[in-house]
């Protein structure tokens, strides 16, 4: 097993990790010679809590690869994002040059025997030199623990969410961050609070959410502007070839078609405030954001960090059961 | 959206019918953060509390444990909109036309704020481009409505991005706060009466509010507050105390004395008109029915947690008169008039205490042994005063750090034991006045620094 990485720009990968470090402490790094997954789902309930799938192009992230691993040429790492992002940022100070990331064997101490378990015990060892004030050249080494994913283990095998029977698709401005704002007022008052989200295509898009607390508040937040109701064509989530099969549409440029008949569907999916709300950095920093919702089913979010599309971010909430 | 502008037709109209007339209450401002302002400050005292909609405006009074409470006035100016319907038969017994309904304020502030602090003219136009066109034009509407007993109070703010409604619960309630009866019922409310009035007292806003927060700091419990105006014994004074007024040869005197875990300390406020406008104090003349002003001193005693209630209020208003009654009813009135629509005169809160314990407390009970140097300290002004040799001590910066928060750009000092050790020691031994043999024996520091704000 074989990864040896450099780069010179980190920018694009660090702000993608700071846009999902606060969601869960360890993250899945799913290296492929082409592409980058970077996953976070909770281990022990994968499919009902939220998941984030980022995916970046291998090539516009580092100017060298080299992976190598047995049967696939895929390598999969569990890590704590904190500390990755932290090495990250550490690089970044130091005004040096070339970054390399490797992954290590972590030294087992001797007199151990080297169980099979611990064989997957390994480091992802960042270098770069930097110059200190008298220009001497200062070699940084950092040592990340992180675990090798079997193929076979849980979170190897995951595959990214396949939504069946996607609804509504639909745009959101930057300015819907706005939006996530006021569905944070009440934090404090309640830890399990559920949104109902309310999606139409009618009259330009409707999309309202609806927060209530017996004997408390009700609270109905909608969005005055247009929301662009697209449709089919939508490449970059798997669930497309379904969406597109369910409807019987290929045209992707028949976009009053399309809002016509997703017009006849109000969507409803209810789902935990927190989840919701967790997609708020991602929100506001990102372009091309889209809401996929599913009629009672599963909401995505999908967007690309900027404008080149390079990097793709996916969150998805299941809904929870009305 | 139920809009009120449509509720059309006068209770005039309707006097005749039999049916009950429902009662309806629809206002609408573009000042979603003055109220924001001004509920949150509330909710210091208490998240529960009482609206109050009459034709004249909108109350909000809370309080706390029946001695403390507040009442904030916003008067129908602030609304670009406000319609008050009241029917005669919907309302049973309820000759005012008042209508009252008790909520949740904790919630309501916190949607206000949310509001508030999320106005789309502060957001960061991400792309920068042209968003001084979209700063001017985006302006969030707030929609108030109420339609009687029963039903919900309906808050709702509207800007070009989105729109939101958001339904409280309103609970019932006996009514609360005086308006009919005469004076003789008053007696049980924490109001003061203004013909009784023992002190008055204008002090600069901002100045109260770092006093508050300076006491605060210092982990007060109980609070003297002394007031004075006596005649300077080192200028002649006439005998007749108004020309001595008149003639600025009284002094007045507005100390704060603290006593908490630190000890005891003082908080003297200075006393130029710019920050201490007003002093006066009264006292009833021979018949009883006039009141007439005289050069004294009084003490005052608060429990210190209900002072820590009013600063979120003091701190928002722009001026601020203190009063106290005979009957010990102390009360701050506030103007806040930090609004953005000009026609609007300001938000008056008033806030009403009770005082913590008799006087005599002060005067004659107090054990020698116990209080010696809090009595020392309350008394004792020899410190500025009469050392006028001695040049005015420098400025101890022991807020420094926190210099951002202040309002003020002027300096504000606080009396702090062990900073003060930590600051400059030796010149504080000059200032200080020790009691080094009660404090030993006591454990307790007194220490003086004067309050130069």
């Amino acid at each position: 097993m074989k990864l040896k990485l450099t780069t010179r720009d980190t920018e694009r990968l660090r702000t993608t990790l700071s846009l999902i470090s606060h969601v869960r402490k360890r993250i899945v790094l799913r290296f492929t010679p082409t592409k980058l997954s970077i996953i976070s789902v909770e281990e022990n309930n994968v499919t009902e809590e939220p998941q984030i799938w980022c995916k970046l192009n291998m090539a516009s992230l580092f100017d060298s690869i080299e992976i190598q691993s047995v049967k696939t040429d895929t390598i999969s790492l569990e890590l704590s994002i904190d500390s990755f992002l932290q090495a990250l940022k550490n690089y970044e100070k130091a005004n040096s040059h070339d970054l390399h990331i490797r992954l290590q064997k972590r030294d087992i101490p001797e007199g151990e025997t080297s169980k099979q378990k611990n064989s997957r015990l390994v480091s992802l060892v960042f270098v770069y030199s930097s110059s200190n004030e008298s220009s001497n050249s200062v070699s940084n080494i950092f040592r990340i623990p992180a675990k090798v994913l079997k193929h076979g283990h849980s979170s190897d095998t995951l595959d990214e969410p396949v939504i069946e029977g996607i609804d509504l698709i639909m745009r959101l401005p930057n300015e819907f961050a706005a939006l996530y704002k006021r569905l944070e007022k009440f934090k404090k008052s309640s830890q399990n609070e559920m949104v109902k989200i309310k999606a139409s295509a009618e009259n330009g898009g409707f999309l309202g959410f609806v927060l209530e607390e017996e004997d408390k508040y009700k609270v109905t937040i909608s969005w005055n502007r247009n929301l662009q109701v697209q449709a089919s064509h939508y490449d970059a989530i798997q669930s497309t070839s379904e969406y597109s099969e369910t409807n019987g549409r290929q045209d992707p440029g028949q976009d009053q078609a399309e809002t016509n008949s997703a017009a006849a569907k109000t969507c409803r999916v209810l789902v935990r405030l927190r989840d919701w709300n967790m997609a708020s950095k991602i929100v506001a920093n990102c372009e091309n954001i889209t809401l996929l919702l599913a009629n009672h089913h599963a909401c995505v979010l999908h967007c690309y960090l900027d404008d080149s599309e390079e990097i793709e971010i996916m969150y998805y909430i299941n809904a929870l059961k009305s | 959206m139920a809009n009120g502008r449509g509720a059309s037709g006068s209770p005039m109209a309707n006097e005749g019918d039999e049916k009950p007339l429902e009662f309806s209450f629809s206002a609408l401002t573009k000042d979603v953060t003055h109220l924001a302002h001004i509920f949150s400050s509330l909710t210091a005292i208490n998240t529960q509390a009482v609206l109050m909609l009459t034709q004249e405006g909108m109350s909000v009074y809370t309080e706390h444990q029946g001695i403390c409470n507040a009442k904030a006035t916003i008067e129908p100016s602030l609304f670009s909109e406000f319609n008050f319907l009241l029917g005669s038969s919907s309302f049973p017994g309820q000759e005012h036309s008042e209508v009252q309904l008790s909520v949740d304020l904790g919630l309501i502030s916190d949607s206000f704020m949310s509001v508030a602090s999320n106005l789309p003219s502060k957001q960061k136009n991400k792309k920068g481009d042209k968003s001084g066109h979209t700063a001017s034009d985006e302006e969030v509407l707030c929609y108030i409505y109420y339609e009687g007993e029963g039903h919900p109070l309906i808050v709702e703010f509207e800007d070009s991005l989105m729109s939101e409604k958001i339904e409280f619960p309103t609970f019932y309630i006996d009514n609360v706060h005086e308006n009919d009866d005469d004076d003789a019922d008053k007696t049980h409310e924490l109001t003061i009466n203004y013909n009784e009035i023992l002190f008055e007292i204008i002090l600069r806003s901002d100045v109260f509010a770092n006093v508050i927060r300076d006491l605060q700091q210092i982990n007060t419990i109980d609070l003297y507050m002394l007031i004075s105006n006596e005649v300077d014994s080192r200028k002649n004074g006439t005998a007749d105390n108004r020309f001595n007024s008149v003639f600025g040869l009284s002094r007045n005197n507005l100390n704060f004395i603290s006593k908490g875990s630190f000890g005891n300390s003082k908080l003297i406020c200075p006393n130029e008109r710019a920050i201490l406008e007003k002093l006066t104090i009264y006292e009833r003349g021979e018949d009883s029915s006039t009141i007439q002003q005289v050069n004294t001193s009084i003490i005052s005693r608060f429990a210190f947690s209900n002072f820590a209630r009013i600063r979120k209020a003091v701190s928002l208003s722009s001026k601020c008169k203190i009063m106290k009654d005979i009957s010990g009813i102390f009360s701050v009135q506030l103007l806040c008039d930090d609004s953005k629509i000009p026609e609007y005169s300001g938000t008056l809160i008033m806030l009403n205490m009770l005082e913590n314990a008799d006087l005599d407390y002060m005067n004659t009970s107090m054990s020698p042994d116990d209080d010696a140097s809090l009595k020392y300290i309350l008394y004792d002004d020899t410190l500025i005063y009469k050392n006028k040799n001695t040049p005015v001590p420098g400025p101890i910066d022991i807020n420094s750090e926190k210099a951002g928060t202040g309002v003020s750009t002027e300096r504000t000092k606080v009396a702090h034991e062990s900073e003060a050790h930590s600051h400059s020691e030796h010149e504080e031994k000059k200032r200080r006045r020790i009691d080094d043999k009660s404090s030993k024996k006591k454990g307790q520091n007194i220490i003086e620094v004067p309050l130069f704000i």
